[in-house]
């Protein structure tokens, strides 16, 4: 069947990947990967002028990075804000690979930011280890990318995963001692702590807690993407 | 009495979407057909209010769609229905009506009830007038759009599409009941339906290109096809015949075609319909611009 | 007047169905709390230096055993324990109205671009209904929610309050809700909702809340640090809470910083009405 007459459906592998590629990379929002970016080497840049790397780029990383990332999740997917959501289940293409894709696209640009990042930071006389920095951003990240995905998902509106990604970040950034000292078990999922406020150890099991919390809840979604009618919504009796 | 005046309407300085239109059109049933990207929904925009046309004039019972006042004169005195209709998924029914119809000014708590009661039974929607609108099928969102465009008893109707995702029974209902209320007001009736435009209105004008290609009655319509109109029998017709419908029969397919049909010695004329006359029409002026162009 | 008013009823009706309203609430609840918590925790264990020279620290709970020579003239005759309670209020209600600004944001963005999304602007605008009664309808509507929030809240956190900080006084507690939080709240979301007017679908909205977020959390800065000495009008030792030294001009300064802030915040008010407005009159009849 020629291509023109059948549209996307028919057209070569390689042309529906680069489409949907395209799509992906629409839809996860590069504005905001450009912001991030620009804050993260602004605040490098300003450092690099003292000639030091001062606490606020090895703090600032850590918070703009996943603050950023999670609000960029929470706009990857949230069924009652779809435009073509019916469309996209009905597709022989299952809807779970979109939203790889949109992940992937994000997941790629935000780490990609971080990494050369961290190389700015380990390769200053003052910086950090390169592994070490990559730590501070890391956890976090993966850990909002999964909490405003699925607030997204499960809340079924945008709003949900970008209010959780504000008052988190926002929230144990203000309020990190506080919490602490309020909570002192919270160590265990703050996002900001720092590694010279807990041993080795300690410090090594909250990023491990926090990147196994973002990897959970994001294969939640992937699971409740599976349920087509969960999905349209369709709860109530229609006529 | 609507009076419209070499109208047009540009958007973005270059897409003609209207090109001197001029009409009056009177109370009762007006029908408006053309193909898609005619300018149909443009023109009704403009006479809704929605749109402020680029030149000419446009009036509504005397008010001037161009100015501000006239516009909000206009939609005091308008039910409409566009053609993608959306509704409040939270609301239900009697909500819904509720609100439009105090938006439309009608502010009397009983009168509102009586009408919004009246126009549910109307619409066939008294069972489910409690559901949330999110849970309707298509033609019960279509329904509910019709009885809010029907709210406030108003001189001028406009509907776009009305009957589209109806089934048929309800179809012949609202068309019955537009004909009903034709009688003291103007109704605007576009649609690509063309037998509901045969069996309600008494004037139409057919549209191709923004401008207005066709004014007159449906039976004179059809009587320009006279002669045109074809029953092909087993043959499928080529490129000098508009194919309008093919049914097959138990002695082979019967082809229903519009045109010239001198190369097919077993074709019989048929009785012409407004369908037919409306192939016809864009037939015609097809081949008049094709001619233009070759000169 | 009618027109206006059906629009904010049904605005009002559509949140609460959305959920928008209850989130709101059990947000405001939550957030009340914990930092009620929190409060209690440095209740438990600071010690507090008064104003005045030669002050030394005392603990919290010796406050009412000091002698008058040890207490700043204003604050003299003051129940210091209740007075020092009512601290740990003022720091709760200003960090949740910090965490509400934002969820307010969130929340209340939808209200205008929702009618697109959902394709009913067009039959809107068939309506006679003017610009000003369709926005000012929205703003109401919202104002409607928070309003109705807010009295909840206010009730439940007046017992929340008591239970985990103690006596407090509650002419405080009120003073501070009418005349600092509510008119803040009100802020947060008449700007989130004129500000994202012209977005056509909720994801839009969202997206430009980003963009009005350190707008409105700055003018709610602003307010906090202007109104919040609103306490003062009861008694010049909660002058104390905003940093400033108990007495006569207290109340002055307090006074004055109200009115600074007050033209500004309005300001802010009315030019987003302004632009909202101003985008609708330029779509319209395009």
């Amino acid at each position: 069947m020629p291509s023109s007459e059948h549209g996307e459906m028919s057209a070569s592998p390689a042309r529906r990947w680069s489409f949907a590629w395209k799509m992906s990379l629409r839809t996860t929002v590069l504005l905001m990967a450009f912001v991030g970016a620009a804050l993260i080497f602004a605040l490098i840049l300003i450092d690099l002028g003292d000639l030091t790397i001062a606490e606020a780029s090895l703090n600032g990383i850590e918070i703009i990075l996943p603050l950023l990332a999670g609000m960029s999740a929470a706009l990857l997917f949230a069924p009652d804000d779809e435009p073509i959501l019916e469309l996209m289940l009905s597709s022989p293409r299952p809807v779970q690979w979109v939203l790889y894709e949109r992940l992937f696209v994000l997941a790629a640009l935000q780490l990609g930011i971080g990494v050369i990042g961290s190389v700015i930071v380990a390769s200053q006389p003052s910086g950090e280890p390169f592994l070490q920095h990559v730590m501070r951003w890391f956890a976090p990240t993966v850990a909002m990318i999964g909490i405003c995905l699925w607030s997204s998902v499960w809340g079924r509106r945008t709003s949900y995963g970008v209010l959780m990604a504000v008052v988190l970040c926002a929230g144990m950034a203000i309020a990190n001692d506080v919490l602490l000292i309020r909570f002192p078990d919270l160590w265990t999922i703050i996002f900001y702590v720092q590694p010279r406020d807990l041993p080795a150890e300690r410090y090594l099991m909250n990023r491990l807690i926090l990147i196994l919390i973002g990897a959970a809840l994001t294969g939640l979604v992937f699971y409740r993407l599976r349920d087509s009618e969960k999905m349209l919504g369709t709860g109530e009796k229609r006529g | 009495m609507i009076e419209i005046t070499n109208l047009t309407k540009t958007y973005n300085r270059s897409v003609h979407a209207l090109n001197g239109v001029t009409l009056t059109i009177g109370t009762g049933m007006f029908g408006l057909l053309g193909p898609n990207g005619a300018g149909k929904t443009t023109l009704m925009r403009i006479l809704a209010g929605l749109l402020r046309p680029t030149s000419g004039s446009a009036t509504i019972f005397g008010n001037d769609v161009a100015t501000l006042r006239g516009r909000m004169g206009v939609k005091a005195l308008l039910g409409y229905l566009p053609q993608e209709l959306g509704l409040y998924p939270n609301l239900n029914t009697l909500e819904f009506l509720d609100y439009m119809a105090i938006l439309k000014g009608v502010n009397d708590a009983r009168q509102r009830r009586t009408q919004i009661d009246r126009l549910i039974q109307q619409v066939h929607l008294d069972d489910a007038a409690q559901r949330p609108l999110k849970t309707y099928s298509g033609g019960m969102k279509r329904r509910v759009g019709i009885a809010q465009a029907l709210l406030g008893d108003p001189r001028l109707l406009i509907v776009d599409e009305p009957t589209s995702g109806l089934d048929p029974e309800e179809r012949i209902r609202f068309r019955n009941l537009l004909v009903d209320m034709a009688q003291d007001r103007a109704i605007i009736l576009s649609t690509h339906i063309v037998e509901d435009i045969s069996q309600s209105c008494n004037d139409l004008a057919v549209m191709r290109g923004g401008r207005v290609i066709y004014r007159g009655a449906p039976a004179d319509l059809i009587e320009r096809a006279r002669g045109h109109v074809w029953i092909v029998k087993g043959q499928r017709p080529g490129d000098e015949l508009v194919l309008v419908s093919s049914l097959q029969l138990h002695d082979g397919v019967h082809y229903r075609a519009v045109g010239d049909a001198s190369r097919y010695p077993g074709a019989v004329a048929a009785e012409p319909s407004l369908e037919d006359g409306y192939v016809w029409l864009m037939q015609d002026k097809r081949a008049g611009e094709r001619e233009a162009a070759r000169q | 007047m009618t027109k206006m008013l059906t629009i904010a009823r049904y605005e009002l009706l559509m949140a609460f169905r959305r959920r928008s309203l209850v989130i709101l609430l059990v947000l405001f609840l939550a957030s009340i709390f914990v930092f009620a918590d929190i409060s209690r925790l440095t209740n438990q264990t600071s010690v507090i230096v008064l104003p005045g020279e030669g002050s030394t620290p005392a603990r919290i709970e010796d406050l009412n055993m000091l002698p008058d020579e040890a207490i700043p003239v204003w604050m003299r005759g003051v129940d210091l324990n209740l007075w020092y309670r009512s601290g740990g209020v003022f720091t709760t209600l200003i960090a949740a109205l910090i965490l509400m600004g934002i969820a307010i944001v969130m929340f209340t963005n939808e209200s205008i671009p929702l009618d697109r999304q959902y394709r009913v602007r067009e039959l809107l605008d068939a309506m006679p209904l003017s610009r000003t009664a369709y926005l000012a309808g929205k703003v109401l509507g919202v104002w409607g929610g928070l309003l109705a929030i807010s009295a909840l809240t206010a009730l439940f956190s007046a017992v929340i309050l008591r239970a985990m900080l103690g006596p407090y006084d509650l002419r405080y507690l009120a003073l501070l809700w009418l005349a600092f939080e509510l008119p803040l709240i009100l802020l947060a979301g008449g700007l989130a909702v004129l500000l994202t007017s012209w977005t056509r679908t909720r994801r839009g909205a969202v997206l430009m809340s980003l963009l009005v977020l350190p707008i409105v959390i700055l003018l709610v800065a602003l307010g906090i640090m202007s109104l919040s000495g609103i306490g003062v009008l009861i008694h010049p030792a909660y002058a104390f809470h905003i940093l400033l030294s108990p007495d006569e001009s207290s109340v002055e300064v307090v006074i004055g910083r109200i009115r600074h802030a007050l033209p500004m915040l309005l300001g802010s008010l009315i030019a987003s009405w302004c632009l909202a407005y101003g985008w609708q009159r330029l779509r319209e009849g395009r």
